[in-house]
C-alpha cells in the first residue's frame, strides 16, 4: 500500500480553489491535507467546507504536506512557490504562473534547483474535446495548419481579479494563457510576434476587460484571439474556449464548453447551461499527483506556464507601444 | 479477473471489444463470429481465441460471462446456451423481439441464479445522466412533458437483417426502445400509447416512428425515432416540469466539428482520426456491468425494465398498425 500524497492548498483566493479541493477529495493516491491562507476569514470557512485543517502559519504547514497547489492571488505566486521550493515541496501553480517575466523565470529556476516538480494549472490539456482536436491535428486531418481563430471569452471574475497590483492585469493575462498554452501544444511551435488592442470599456474598472490579439508563430501560423470578459451575468455559462483551425485540407471547429444541458428555471430570470462533459480539473490534479509519484514532468510544466505568460505580457507591451512586439525569448 | 466470452463481431460486437480493452479486471477469452477473418482480427486484438461456433467457445473457454452482441433474433438462443454453461449474461438491447422470448430469458436467468444485464446504453450517456441528475435534484419540479428524438442512418447488418423487421424488430423495437426505456425509467409506467410510422423503401430506405405516451403519473412523452436521415446521428431530449425546463441536443453540444476536403490527394489520403470528444458510454456501461458481476455494485438496469420497454415498443408498433390508441395493462 503506497502512502497517499498529502496535498495542501495555498490560499482560497482563486475561484478555481474549490474545483481543485473537490478534485483532491476524489482522487485515489492523494489526500487533501490542509488549507493555508493569509486571510483567516477566507481560509477557515473554505477548510471547514472540505473538513480539512486550516493552517494560518505557512511554516507550520510543511510538516503535514508533500505537495501544494497554489491558488493565491497572481502576484503572490512567486513568494509562495519559492517558500515551497525551499522546503522541497512539489507545486502545482494556478495560471497565470506569475505577473512578470522576472517572477516566472525565478519560479522555474527555484523549482529546478530545489529538484521539485513545478506544474502550471492548464486543465485544458486534459479536456476531452481539446484532446480530440490535438489528436486530429497531429494525425494531419486538416493537412497543414494555416490559421486559427481562438476565443476564451468569459464573465468578469470578482474581488482581487479587478485589482492591478494583485492580478497583474485583467482579461488579457487571465484569458490569454489557456489559449497560448493550447496553441503551443497543438502546433509544437513557439509564438513569435504579438499585436494587441486592449480596452477597459466593458466594465470601466482598473484592469483591462476586453482585447483582440494577433499572434504569429515562428512557423508562420497566424492566430487571432479574443480573451474578453464580455459575457454579462445573464449569460447561461461562465464563458467559452473555441478554436477554428483552418488548414490546407479543411477546417476543424472546437467548442470546448458546448457539452451542456440547457436549464431554464421557472423561478429566476435567466437560463443556465450545466456541463455534462468529463471533469478536466480532476484529470489535471490526478496527472500532477501521478507526476510527483512517478518523478516525471506533469502535462504542463512551469516552463509551459512561463511561455504562455510571455504571450500575455507581450500583448500588454504591444498595446502600450502601439505596434507588434516580439515575445520574450526562451531562457535557460 | 473476470473472463468474458464475446458473441458477435458486427457493429456492437466491435464496440464492446474496444470498450473491454480499456476496462481493468476483464479478460475477453473467446470471440465468436461467422466471418472468420473479422473474428480472428478482433480476437487477436484482445489476446482472445477466435471461434465460429458458440457452443465450442463456451465449452473450451468456460467464460464467467457471456456477452451477447449477436443479431436480435438470435438473442434468446445465445443467452439460453450461455446460461446452460453457467455464465452470467450481458446482452445487447433489445433483449428480444417478443414478450414471450424476453420473459423466458428472464425466467431462465433467475432459475440459473445468473445476472441478465441488458445494454440500455442511453442510461450511460453523460448528457442523459446529467438530465437525470437534474430531475432527481428537483431542478424541473414535477415532470409534465418529455420529448425525445433519435435519428441515424438506416442500418443494414450482415445479410441485411436490420432491414427485416422480423429479425430486427424494426425502428420501434430496435431504435425507439432506447428512449421508451428512458421515459419509463424516469417518468414511470405508461397508461397508453399512440404511434404512427412513415416508411419507404424507394427511392431510399427511410423509417420514422412517432409516438405519444401518457404515463400513469399524468406526465406525457413524445418520442420520435428515425432511420435514414441524412444529417448524421443525432439525439435530443427536452424535459419540462412545474419547476423548469432542461434540454439537450447532440448537434448543439458537439464539441468538435470537421469540415474536410472530400477527395484525398495523391499521398493516398488521411486515415480519419477518432474525433470522440467525450467519455465512451459503452465503456461506462460495460465497466458498470463488470462491477455488478464482481459484486461491487447494484445494477442500474434490470432486465425487467428492458422487458417493459419492449412491451411499450411493441404496443407502439401495434398502434401504428391499427391506427388506434393502445392501452397498457397495470404491471406492463
Amino acid at each position: 500500500m503506497i502512502m497517499p500524497l498529502r496535498v495542501a492548498l495555498l490560499s482560497a483566493a482563486h475561484v478555481h480553489a474549490g474545483a481543485y479541493a473537490e478534485a483532491l477529495s476524489h482522487i485515489e493516491g492523494a489526500t487533501f491535507a490542509a488549507v493555508w491562507d493569509d486571510q483567516a476569514v477566507r481560509g477557515r470557512p473554505f477548510a471547514a467546507k472540505y473538513t480539512v485543517p486550516f493552517q494560518p502559519n505557512l511554516e507550520d504547514l510543511w510538516a503535514d504536506c508533500d505537495a501544494v497547489i497554489i491558488t493565491a492571488e497572481n502576484a503572490r505566486h512567486r513568494a509562495l512557490c519559492e517558500a515551497a521550493c525551499a522546503v522541497g515541496k512539489h507545486i502545482l501553480c494556478e495560471k497565470p504562473l506569475a505577473i512578470s517575466q522576472e517572477d516566472a523565470e525565478a519560479m522555474v529556476a527555484a523549482a529546478d534547483s530545489a529538484g521539485v516538480i513545478l506544474g502550471t494549472a492548464f486543465p485544458m490539456r486534459h479536456s476531452l474535446p481539446a484532446r480530440a482536436l490535438r489528436r486530429a491535428l497531429r494525425a494531419g486531418a486538416v493537412g497543414e495548419v494555416l490559421a486559427i481563430r481562438a476565443t476564451n471569452r468569459g464573465t468578469m471574475p470578482p474581488g482581487w481579479f479587478r485589482e492591478p497590483a494583485l492580478a497583474g492585469g485583467g482579461a488579457v493575462i487571465d484569458h490569454t494563457v489557456h489559449v497560448a498554452d493550447l496553441l503551443r501544444w497543438y502546433l509544437e511551435d513557439e509564438p513569435e510576434v504579438v499585436q494587441a488592442e486592449i480596452s477597459h470599456g466593458l466594465h470601466g474598472g482598473a484592469v483591462d476587460d476586453a482585447a483582440f490579439l494577433t499572434i504569429t508563430f515562428q512557423g508562420g501560423v497566424v492566430v487571432t484571439h479574443d480573451p474578453s470578459w464580455s459575457r454579462p451575468p445573464s449569460y447561461p455559462i461562465w464563458g467559452d474556449i473555441t478554436m477554428e483551425v483552418a488548414g490546407t485540407r479543411g477546417t476543424l471547429d472546437l467548442n470546448a464548453f458546448s457539452q451542456n444541458i440547457h436549464y431554464y428555471p421557472r423561478h429566476t430570470d435567466h437560463a443556465a447551461w450545466l456541463p455534462w462533459g468529463a471533469n478536466a480539473d480532476q484529470a489535471m490534479v490526478k496527472d500532477f499527483v501521478e507526476a510527483v509519484r512517478e518523478g516525471r514532468p506533469p502535462a504542463a510544466t512551469g516552463r509551459d506556464g512561463e511561455r504562455a505568460l510571455a504571450v500575455a505580457l507581450a500583448a500588454y507591451e504591444s498595446a502600450r507601444a502601439g505596434r507588434p512586439v516580439t515575445v520574450a525569448p526562451l531562457m535557460g | 479477473m473476470i473472463r468474458v466470452g464475446l458473441a458477435g463481431t458486427g457493429s456492437m460486437g466491435t464496440v464492446h471489444a474496444n470498450a473491454y480493452r480499456d476496462i481493468p479486471g476483464v479478460a475477453v477469452v473467446g470471440v465468436v463470429g461467422r466471418d472468420q477473418g473479422r473474428t480472428a482480427t478482433i480476437a487477436s486484438s484482445l489476446n482472445a481465441h477466435p471461434y465460429t461456433d458458440l457452443e465450442v467457445m463456451l465449452r473450451m473457454e468456460k467464460p464467467d460471462v457471456l456477452d451477447c452482441a449477436f443479431p436480435t433474433f438470435l438473442h434468446r438462443t445465445v443467452v439460453e446456451r450461455g446460461l446452460a454453461h453457467g455464465c452470467q449474461i450481458i446482452c445487447e438491447k433489445p433483449l428480444a423481439l417478443t414478450v414471450e422470448d424476453a420473459q423466458a430469458m428472464i425466467t431462465a436467468a433467475r432459475a440459473a441464479g445468473a445476472r441478465l444485464l441488458v445494454g440500455q446504453v442511453v442510461r450511460f450517456f453523460p448528457e442523459y445522466r446529467r438530465i437525470a441528475a437534474a430531475l432527481r435534484g428537483g431542478a424541473v419540479g414535477t415532470p409534465v412533458t418529455l420529448a425525445l428524438l433519435r435519428q441515424g442512418a438506416y442500418p443494414t447488418g450482415r445479410d441485411t437483417w436490420f432491414r427485416d423487421d422480423a429479425r430486427s424488430g424494426g425502428v420501434f423495437v430496435d431504435l425507439m426502445l432506447h428512449d421508451l426505456d428512458w421515459a419509463l425509467t424516469h417518468l414511470g409506467p405508461a397508461e397508453r400509447i399512440y404511434a404512427r410510422l412513415v416508411s419507404r423503401r424507394e427511392p431510399v430506405w427511410f423509417a420514422q416512428a412517432m409516438a405519444t405516451v401518457r404515463h400513469r403519473s399524468g406526465a406525457i412523452s413524445q418520442v420520435a425515432a428515425t432511420w435514414g436521415n441524412h444529417r448524421g446521428f443525432l439525439t435530443s431530449i427536452e424535459l419540462a416540469g412545474d419547476g423548469g425546463l432542461v434540454r439537450h441536443h447532440s448537434h448543439e453540444s458537439s464539441a468538435l466539428h470537421s469540415y474536410l476536403a472530400q477527395t484525398p490527394d495523391e499521398t493516398g489520403g488521411v486515415s480519419l482520426p477518432n474525433l470522440a470528444a467525450s467519455e465512451d458510454p459503452y465503456r461506462t456501461e460495460l465497466a458498470h456491468f463488470i462491477e455488478v458481476l464482481a459484486g461491487r455494485a447494484e445494477p442500474l438496469v434490470v432486465a425487467e425494465q428492458s422487458l417493459a420497454a419492449l412491451v411499450l415498443a411493441l404496443a407502439a408498433r401495434r398502434s401504428a398498425e391499427t391506427g388506434q390508441v393502445v392501452s397498457m395493462e397495470v404491471g406492463e
